[in-house]
């Protein structure tokens, strides 16, 4: 047992000093070998660092390059500005800074869009909506979390279900192990039903939620969300890395941004404030050290 | 008071629907923010996208003033709502780990299930991520236990603890919330070249809405005891009248031998009776109204199986006290049937009867002021043969317990 123990706390060492050594290294570094969104394109002109994913030329109706530059513009960035994950070319180019002129696929009529790379996707695109105005999905937001604690008491949160249906498959696989260990034995200890509980049912409604607003927003697509200078294999390990970093930490919060953040501030408890500082100053230190993760 | 809804009645049913019903709205709303997308969670660090920062805050003041609004106006029972914790160290240090690792992965565990929900590849595997950080925080817990459970200030809000009305709070986050709004508006014009003047023009109507609800709030002020007695008076003095709460000598004193039982007495007489005598481990406390609101959080709480039993020297009191305490929603609370000068009848075999003047009067002298060290304090439950008709019935707790990520 005690080796057990041991075992576990040295992959739970391990787990983090990997975490922070990867921290340290430049995200992408990891990148450059396994690019796998596309061949190399030479844009017309050369000379040219050649550009790690397909791209576009921006011309106008005479098929003259619009940007000064003359440089193409990548397919895969996420636009911040109209929120849409369209490929088009980022508001980086800033194109003299108007806004109205470079769009997301709807900005077609205005401009010709003229692939010079390969393409990334194969069928249809996808045409996602602009996201609403922010204040307006906030009052939503609250209007839900409002009705949540008005009707039953409780405010909305997640990873309570994510620990049950984990606590679940431990339980299944080593019930001994569940029923001895303090944490876990609250959750699956016995003839406790993990599953049976509210949080889950939340968890589920937050799964058919999302998907009937990404019906309608025309967002319902396999895709990799992800910064423009990272490939999907970085992605997707940072991605595990920071679930795993959110995961612990919601634990060790007793809630996760939802639960704390969310409900915890509205209901004025001071360990939620004390959470939301916590959080954003932890979001804010860490951004700089991830720069190339989310940036062009 | 209505609200909440009381769910153990509903079933579970009706109740698990509500909750998936919940999630709907909840999931809905964090799809519709943009928040299954990484980029744009982790933009707002980056300064280059203020949604995120503008529906949590957005959503946090719309529901405080109306959570707020809904207890002021006396439909919602506060009390019966379940606030997370205050574990003061430990949810600073998770939530700054779960900060470090929202930016490093770009979502937290509510949005990436929105996220899975459209077919997001990142967010499932981050899903797989969090379960994998839920999993080592399960297995190690047991070695930092002690200073995961450290720093516990309980249930503990901004009112509370900075003891200034629930309504100077709420405007106060509103207005500074809006404050905060305004200057990420300003930040974005400079950083971004955004105009503030695309923005709808209705988010100053909005702002003024909330204002509006936060003052009346403010003047709607906290519930006070009264209040929470006439939301209960129907039911409870009609428990009152038929002498349901008031339970016989005999049966406290089966309680106080009862080690299945967490017994609370609570002692309303003033400090010169409680030092002629008492009962054996009975907490005094005085019988005005505040001095009861004060012990009343602390009997909120209390293990299953608690009863809690409050006594003066006849009942006047007592039944006071009794319906502050239920007023604050203390659960399994009776009274003592004649209080402690009928107690001092049937147990009192060496207290001299005196005439008393007025109500609520101790009728007995005694030699020294012995508190509770005299025999009647604590007797025999086995030299006395009491025929009583028991009424103690142990109740769950009524409110919700669990909680968001509970």
């Amino acid at each position: 047992m005690s080796r057990r123990r041991v075992a576990v706390a040295l992959g739970v060492a391990a787990l983090f000093a990997a975490t922070f050594l990867g921290a340290a290294v430049d995200p992408s570094s990891a990148s450059m070998s396994d690019d796998t969104d596309g061949g190399l394109v030479i844009p017309p002109g050369g000379g040219m660092v050649p550009p790690m994913h397909p791209t576009f030329a921006l011309l106008n109706g005479d098929a003259a390059n619009v940007l000064s530059s003359g440089r193409p513009v990548s397919t895969l960035t996420t636009c911040d500005r109209c929120n849409a994950a369209c490929e088009h070319q980022g508001h980086g180019d800033r194109l003299g800074g108007s806004r109205s002129l470079v769009g997301c696929r709807g900005g077609e009529d205005l401009m010709a869009i003229k692939p010079v790379g390969p393409s990334v996707r194969k069928g249809k695109a996808p045409n996602p909506r602009p996201f609403p105005n922010p204040y307006l999905v906030g009052v939503g937001l609250g209007v839900v979390l409002f009705l949540s604690v008005l009707i039953t008491g409780d405010g909305l949160g997640a990873p309570g279900a994510v620990q049950r249906i984990w606590a679940w498959i431990e339980n299944l696989v080593a019930p001994q192990h569940v029923d001895t260990n303090i944490y876990l034995v609250r959750y699956a200890g016995g003839e406790a039903q993990p599953l049976n509980h509210w949080i889950v049912m939340l968890a589920i409604g937050v799964l058919i939620g999302g998907f009937i607003s990404g019906l309608i927003g025309r967002r319902v697509y396999t895709e990799i969300v992800k910064g423009p200078l990272i490939s999907n294999r970085t992605r997707l390990l940072f991605a595990l890395l920071g679930g795993s970093f959110v995961g612990f930490g919601a634990r060790f919060a007793r809630g996760c941004t939802s639960s704390q953040g969310l409900t915890g501030s509205a209901l004025l408890s001071v360990g939620s404030w004390v959470f939301m500082m916590a959080f954003f100053a932890g979001a804010l230190a860490a951004a700089p050290f991830f720069k190339k993760l989310w940036n062009d | 008071m209505p609200f909440p809804l009381d769910l153990h009645e509903l079933g579970t049913p009706v109740t698990y629907t509500i909750f998936v019903f919940i999630g709907i709205g909840f999931g809905f709303m964090l799809e519709q923010a943009g928040f299954g997308r990484s980029t744009k969670l982790a933009a707002q660090f980056y300064f280059k996208d203020f949604a995120m920062f503008r529906v949590m805050f957005t959503a946090v003041i719309t529901a405080m003033v109306l959570i707020f609004g809904a207890v002021g106006i006396g439909i919602l029972d506060f009390r019966k709502v379940f606030v997370p914790g205050t574990y003061l160290w430990p949810v600073a240090i998770g939530g700054f780990i779960l900060g470090v690792g929202f930016l490093i992965g770009g979502l937290c565990p509510g949005t990436s299930i929105a996220g899975a929900a459209t077919l997001k590849i990142d967010a499932m595997v981050f899903l797989v991520g969090v379960v994998l950080g839920v999993f080592v925080f399960g297995e190690t817990v047991p070695y930092f236990i002690g200073f995961w459970t450290t720093s516990d200030f309980g249930r503990l809000t901004l009112p509370e603890w900075l003891g200034i009305p629930t309504g100077v709070i709420v405007l106060f986050i509103v207005v500074f919330a809006l404050l905060l709004f305004w200057g990420s508006e300003v930040l974005e014009k400079k950083l971004d070249g955004a105009d503030p003047a695309d923005a709808p023009k209705a988010r100053y109507f909005g702002a003024a809405a909330i204002v509006l609800v936060a003052l009346v709030v403010l003047l709607l002020g906290d519930p006070s005891t009264a209040d929470y007695w006439d939301a209960v008076a129907a039911d409870e003095q009609a428990r009152l009248d038929s002498r349901e709460v008031q339970i016989h000598p005999g049966e406290l004193l089966g309680l106080m031998n009862d080690t299945f039982v967490n017994l609370v007495m609570l002692d309303v007489r003033d400090e010169r009776d409680y030092n002629q005598f008492h009962l054996r481990a009975a907490r005094q406390t005085d019988p005005t109204l505040e001095s009861v609101e004060a012990v009343s959080p602390d009997l909120t709480g209390l293990a299953p199986r608690s009863v809690i039993v409050a006594m003066s020297n006849d009942e006047r009191d007592a039944t006071e006290a009794w319906k502050t305490l239920v007023a604050n929603n203390v659960i399994n609370t009776y009274i003592l049937e004649g209080g402690i000068n009928e107690w001092l009848e049937i147990f009192g075999e060496d207290a001299d009867p005196k005439p008393t003047d007025y109500p609520d009067q101790l009728a007995f002298t005694f030699t020294a002021a012995l508190g509770g060290r005299c025999v009647a304090s604590d007797p025999h439950s086995d030299d006395f043969e009491l025929i009583y008709e028991p009424k103690v019935v142990i109740a769950g707790p009524s409110a919700v317990v669990g909680g968001g990520c509970g």
